[in-house]
C-alpha cells in the first residue's frame, strides 16, 4: 500500500514500538526523554533541516504514543497536529509552473475573470491576492502548465475543519473535525496524527486488570490469507489480553436490533440513518443536528460486544481494534453506558506485539464468533445487507429502500437531501471512509489488495444466521440501546 | 455542561470507571441527560490527587466515595 506518508510511516511506528517497550519495562517515565536522542544520535539530520528539529518532532510524536496533546495545549480532539513536523506548505493554490511556453493566445489571462493573471517575461503570472481559486485558468492552459496546489490535509478533509495560523501551520477546527483520521496519511511530512491510549492498555494489563481485545470485521484480509481470527487471538494473548472477541458478533447484534428498528419505522413513513460509524455519527452530531431524531438509537457493534463482555464480567477492560481513528472519540462518548474502555488502530496494537517480540502468525481458520453478516458489516453495504438478512429471518416482508453511502461524499449528500426533506430513499446506511472501515484510516492493506484474502477468509466461515448466532452465543438479551 | 473524566491507566485504577458508573446512573436518575454532557478525557498529568473530572475546564479530584456529593453540590448546583 502506498500512502502519502509512507516513508515515514516506518519512523512513525518506531516510534510507537519504542514507547511501547518502555511502557511494558515500566522505565518510561525516567527513559522518555532520552528515546529522541537514541533514535537520533546525529550529529547529521536525515530527514528534516537539522537533528534538533528531527528530536523535537520525535519528542511531540512520542507525546501522542502516550495520549497527550504534542504540544502541551489542552485540546480534546484525538485527531492532533504535530505542529514541529508541518512544512507549512503554500497556501496559493494556482501556479504556473515551467510548462508555461509564454504563448501568444493567453488563453489563461482571456479565461480569468478577475483580472488576475498578468504576462511576464518568460511565463505568465497569477496574483494571489485576486485570485478567486476558479480554476478556470488550468482549464484553458494548452499546455496544462497551470498546476492546482492544494494542502493535501485540506483536500482530503471531508468537513472543510483544516485550516492554518499565521505562520502557515495547520491549525483542525475542532468544531468541524469529525475525527475520521483522513488528514493523517495524507500528510506527505506526517505531521499530522492520534492520541494513543496504547500505554494505558499496557499499564492495565501490567497491572493484572482482565483486558479483553474486540477485533474489528474490517480485520479478516488486511494481513493476508493465513492470518485468522485464531492467529489475532493467539498473539493478544500472548501479550497479556485475557481474550479476544470478534466485533462481527457486534455486527450480529447491531443488524438485529436495527432491523426491528427499521421494521418500526418503516411503516411508520419515518426515515432513518445508521449509526454503527462513529465519524458519520460525529457528522450528524456536529454539521447535522437537526437530524439527530432521525439516527438510529442501535449502539454500535463495538459498544454491543463491549456490554455483553461487561454484563459477564463487570471488571472486564474493553479494548477495540481496527482501521479506524473515529473510534476512539466513540470511547470518549461517556454519555453511553457499558461502549469499549479504549479503541487502538492496527498500527498501535501492533507496535505493542512488537515491543514484546510477537507477531501474527499463520493459524487454520477455526475461531468464529459472527455469523458471515456481522463479519461483512465492516464493508459498504455491509450493514443494509445484515439488515435485510434479519427482516428475512423475522419473517418480516418488507424492502426498504436504502440509500448507501459509500465515503464521506456521499453521507454527506444525503444528510443534506434528508435535512431539506428530499431524501429518496427510506434509510441511509452511512459509512465515512470510502469502501466501508476496510478503507479506514489506519488500514494495512488497501480494499483491493486485501479483497481476496479477505473473501477467501470470510468465505471459509460456517453460513450460521444472525438470530440463531446471538442465541447461541447468549448474546441475544444485550441491551442495544443507546439509552 | 460538559464534564470530562480522565480515562487514563492511572484514574482507572484509582476508580475512574466506578465514578462514571456513578455519574451515568446519576445523571439518568435526576433526568438532566440533555444538559449534561459526560465525555471521557485523556490523562492530563493532573493524577496526584485523585481522578480528574472537569467541568467546562474547571478541574476537581474526585474518588468514588466523593461522586455523589460532587454531583449534587458541583453538576447540580451549576445548572
Amino acid at each position: 500500500m502506498v500512502t502519502n506518508d509512507a516513508t515515514i510511516l516506518r519512523i512513525k511506528h518506531d516510534i510507537l514500538r519504542e514507547v511501547a517497550r518502555l511502557a511494558w519495562e515500566g522505565t518510561l517515565d525516567e527513559k522518555r526523554e532520552e528515546l529522541p536522542y537514541q533514535m537520533f544520535p546525529g550529529p547529521q539530520a536525515q530527514f528534516r533541516c537539522c537533528i534538533y528539529k528531527e528530536r523535537e518532532i520525535t519528542r511531540q510524536r512520542i507525546r501522542l504514543a502516550e495520549g497527550k496533546c504534542p504540544t502541551g495545549m489542552n485540546s480534546m480532539n484525538v485527531v492532533q497536529v504535530i505542529k514541529a513536523a508541518c512544512e507549512e506548505c503554500p497556501i496559493a493554490s494556482y501556479v504556473v509552473t515551467d510548462n508555461c511556453r509564454n504563448c501568444m493566445g493567453k488563453a489563461c489571462q482571456n479565461s480569468c475573470n478577475f483580472g488576475a493573471i498578468t504576462i511576464g517575461d518568460s511565463r505568465a503570472h497569477i496574483d494571489p491576492g485576486k485570485c478567486k481559486e476558479c480554476g478556470k485558468c488550468a482549464q484553458a492552459c494548452p499546455y496544462s502548465a497551470i498546476a492546482h496546489l492544494e494542502r493535501p490535509c485540506k483536500k482530503v478533509c471531508p468537513v472543510d475543519a483544516i485550516t492554518y495560523d499565521e505562520y502557515g501551520i495547520c491549525v483542525i477546527d475542532e468544531k468541524k473535525c469529525i475525527q475520521c483520521g483522513a488528514c493523517i496519511h495524507s500528510c506527505p511530512f506526517g505531521a499530522i496524527g492520534t492520541k494513543t491510549f496504547m500505554v494505558d492498555v499496557i499499564r492495565l494489563i501490567n497491572a493484572g486488570k482482565r483486558v479483553v481485545a474486540m477485533v474489528a470485521p474490517a480485520t479478516e484480509g488486511q494481513f493476508g490469507p493465513d492470518i485468522t481470527m485464531a492467529s489475532w487471538r493467539t498473539a493478544l494473548k500472548k501479550i497479556g489480553f485475557a481474550d479476544m472477541i470478534e466485533v462481527g458478533l457486534g455486527g450480529d447484534l447491531t443488524a438485529a436490533a436495527e432491523a426491528a428498528e427499521w421494521a418500526e419505522a418503516y411503516k411508520e413513513g419515518k426515515k432513518m440513518t445508521t449509526s454503527c460509524c462513529p465519524a458519520f455519527v460525529n457528522m450528524i452530531k456536529q454539521h447535522f443536528p437537526m437530524l439527530l431524531d432521525n439516527m438510529s438509537t442501535t449502539v454500535s457493534p463495538m459498544c454491543g460486544v463491549s456490554r455483553m463482555l461487561k454484563e459477564r464480567d463487570p471488571e472486564t477492560i474493553t479494548v477495540f481494534i481496527g482501521p479506524c481513528i473515529a473510534k476512539k472519540s466513540e470511547t470518549l462518548d461517556l454519555n453511553i453506558t457499558g461502549n469499549a474502555d479504549y479503541a487502538m488502530t492496527f498500527g498501535e496494537i501492533r507496535a505493542m506485539m512488537r515491543a514484546k517480540g510477537v507477531e501474527l502468525e499463520p493459524e487454520e481458520n477455526t475461531y468464529q464468533d459472527s455469523s458471515v453478516f456481522g463479519k461483512r458489516f465492516g464493508n459498504s453495504g455491509g450493514v443494509t445487507a445484515a439488515v435485510e438478512q434479519c427482516f428475512k429471518e423475522m419473517n418480516e416482508d418488507i424492502s426498504p429502500n436504502v440509500m448507501k453511502c459509500n465515503g464521506a461524499a456521499e453521507c454527506k449528500k444525503a444528510l443534506l437531501l434528508m435535512k431539506v426533506g428530499k431524501l429518496p430513499a427510506d434509510f441511509v446506511e452511512g459509512m465515512v471512509c470510502v469502501g466501508g472501515c476496510v478503507g479506514g484510516p489506519s488500514k494495512h492493506k488497501t480494499e483491493s489488495e486485501a479483497k481476496k484474502a479477505r473473501d477467501l477468509l470470510i468465505g471459509q466461515a460456517d453460513g450460521r444466521e444472525v438470530h440463531e448466532n446471538l442465541k447461541n452465543l447468549g448474546a441475544d438479551q444485550v441491551a442495544m440501546h443507546r439509552h | 455542561m460538559k464534564v470530562s473524566i480522565c480515562i487514563g491507566s492511572a484514574c482507572h485504577l484509582r476508580g475512574s470507571r466506578e465514578i462514571i458508573q456513578k455519574l451515568q446512573t446519576l445523571v439518568k436518575a435526576n433526568n438532566v441527560a440533555d444538559k449534561v454532557d459526560l465525555n471521557g478525557a485523556f490523562c492530563s498529568g493532573n493524577c496526584v490527587n485523585g481522578v480528574c473530572v472537569t467541568i467546562d475546564g474547571e478541574l476537581f479530584s474526585l474518588s468514588p466515595e466523593t461522586t455523589e456529593e460532587f454531583f449534587n453540590k458541583e453538576i447540580m448546583g451549576r445548572l
